[in-house]
């Protein structure tokens, strides 16, 4: 199910809590863009038909030496 | 001296002693000082360290003969590759003063080489922020037309190799950085499988998509640099433990009975691209079936699929890199990178994670179209260098123009920028030819038999009146 549009609300909120201190424009123009990352991050999802068993490319493997 | 070689050329006068690399920096070194003042291809030349260095390297030549083919050849790096004692900048505020104690791994290598090194090459800031008007370095231009984009974000080697002002240079390549200036610039760029460079001393980016690679001239040249930067080295995690190849040796013996797949979905249905785009790539198939390779149409994932893995991937990196200088000091940073970088930190971890076993997903579509292929021939940008105006600080993230790099980013594979042509205003085409990971040396094979029966090696900007090629048999 494709994420609900953020509100610039929320999106000030979120930055906010991750500790960033963005001025009212950049929040505006990072806010707008905003969109066009959530559609980059459904296009990955595949959907959500994902196999459990799908690992990501990024997998650790302890040290054999 | 006006003549502007290419490393190969340059080797091979040197071994003759009929080139003094002395004689040849001192020629590098005034063309810089002539031309860059238009072009800012460097923030910082070392002009006593490139003196010395050439002293050092005419010495040992003339006392025992060259190393080997980079002995006495000046070359630059992007400002992003840790110089000991010298400036290292990434072409960001952040790092004004820094200075690093130790050379990037691939600095040493080329230095133990023999190379002369001129000084640091401009790049978007850390590697993504660009074109930025708003820090201290001006910004490249393309020497074909000074009003065109140059590519980034190894922008200044891009230039600097293009104008002659150095014969090789280094750069890096998280989504496109080396083989977007050389198809804008009309060089030869290469970004090898990922792992065969080590990184450690080069400024990351993106630690699972970044590559460290050459550009040059030509691909021989590309090839020469990276016989000197590849091989392991156990301060990079991602350095391949694999026996060390020999790659200017591996160019000659053509390419016939390889068998090259040619995607087309990503300049015919996933993207618009120009006229000469599409020429240049018919025209190259044309080249390597000529040559003897067996050309195949194939299809990969999408532009777009490339493009949204490799970007989630990155953008998640780049920000967990950069939040505690953003949070700290964001005023420093040039407002291209800081915006694009800052987005990164309203994804979710799930979206990191998501992006990366997608990744798996995309290498293994790759891996079966290559089960059938030892080549790919396809599209590097949607057309040659456009003008500044509508580079936006967004552009990175407008689904009507995708990435034509992410693919050999996210799989880690090999892939080089040549030129595929030239427009009918005299700007350079780039074409993009690609391979399994670890046979880089195929790739590097394809482009310059390519090269070899084409012209477009020939063919300089017209920068300053003189457009030269070094004469034959000097």
């Amino acid at each position: 199910m494709p994420s609900a549009p953020i509100s610039r609300e929320v999106f000030a909120s979120l930055a906010d809590s991750a500790g960033l201190k963005l001025s009212e424009r950049q929040i505006d123009e990072l806010h707008a863009v905003f969109p066009r990352i959530q559609a980059m991050a459904e296009r990955v999802r595949a959907g959500g038909k994902r196999s459990v068993a799908a690992e990501p490319a990024v997998i650790f493997k302890p040290d054999t030496k | 001296m006006t003549d502007i070689f290419t490393i190969a050329e340059a080797s091979a006068l040197i071994e003759q002693r009929k080139l003094s690399p002395v004689e040849l920096t001192r020629s590098q070194l005034d063309r810089i000082k002539r031309l860059d003042g238009e072009l800012h291809a460097f923030i910082l030349l070392t002009e006593e360290r490139a003196l010395a260095d050439a002293k050092a390297a005419e010495a040992a030549i003339m006392a025992g003969g060259p190393k080997g083919p980079l002995h006495g050849i000046p070359i630059a790096h992007k400002d992003i590759y840790c110089t000991k004692g010298i400036r290292t900048t990434a072409h960001s505020r952040v790092l004004l003063d820094y200075v690093p104690d130790e050379d990037a791994v691939t600095v040493a290598r080329l230095a133990e080489a023999g190379t002369v090194m001129l000084g640091k090459l401009a790049t978007h800031e850390f590697a993504w922020g660009g074109p930025s008007t708003d820090l201290p370095w001006p910004v490249p231009r393309n020497p074909w037309k000074l009003d065109r984009f140059t590519g980034g974000s190894s922008s200044g080697t891009g230039v600097a190799v293009a104008a002659g002002l150095i014969l090789g240079g280094t750069g890096s390549d998280t989504g496109g950085s080396i083989r977007f200036p050389a198809a804008f610039c009309g060089i030869s760029g290469f970004k090898p499988t990922y792992g065969l460079c080590p990184r450690t001393g080069i400024l990351p980016l993106s630690y699972s998509l970044d590559h460290a690679g050459p550009l040059a001239w030509t691909t021989e040249d590309c090839a020469i640099l990276l016989d000197a930067m590849a091989g392991y080295d156990a301060s990079d995690p991602a350095c391949a433990d694999i026996p060390k190849k020999n790659y200017r040796a591996a160019l000659e013996g053509g390419i016939s009975g390889l068998r090259i797949g040619f995607v087309r979905n990503f300049h015919e249905t996933d993207m618009k691209v120009s006229d000469e785009t599409h020429a240049a790539l018919k025209q190259a198939a044309e080249v390597f079936r000529g040559l003897g390779a067996e050309i195949r149409d194939v299809t990969l994932p999408s532009a777009q699929d490339w493009t949204a893995c490799g970007m989630l991937i990155m953008m998640s990196e780049a920000y967990a890199l950069h939040e505690p200088w953003l949070k700290t000091r964001m005023e420093l940073y040039g407002e291209f990178f800081r915006d694009r970088v800052l987005l990164g930190g309203f994804l979710r971890s799930s979206d990191y994670v998501e992006a990366q076993r997608f990744r798996r997903e995309l290498c293994a579509a790759f891996a079966r179209v290559m089960q059938d292929c030892d080549l790919l021939l396809c599209a590097v940008s949607p057309g040659p260098a456009p003008t500044f105006e509508g580079l936006t600080k967004m552009i990175s993230f407008d689904p009507e123009r995708p990435s034509l790099a992410y693919q050999f980013n996210v799989t880690g594979a090999p892939a080089l920028s040549v030129r595929g042509g030239f427009s009918a205003d005299g700007l350079p085409v780039g074409i993009q030819i690609a391979g399994r990971p670890f046979e880089d040396e195929l790739v590097l094979r394809a482009g310059h038999a390519y090269e070899r029966a084409t012209t477009w090696t020939q063919r300089r900007p017209v920068f300053d009146g003189v457009a030269s090629v070094a004469q034959a048999a000097r």
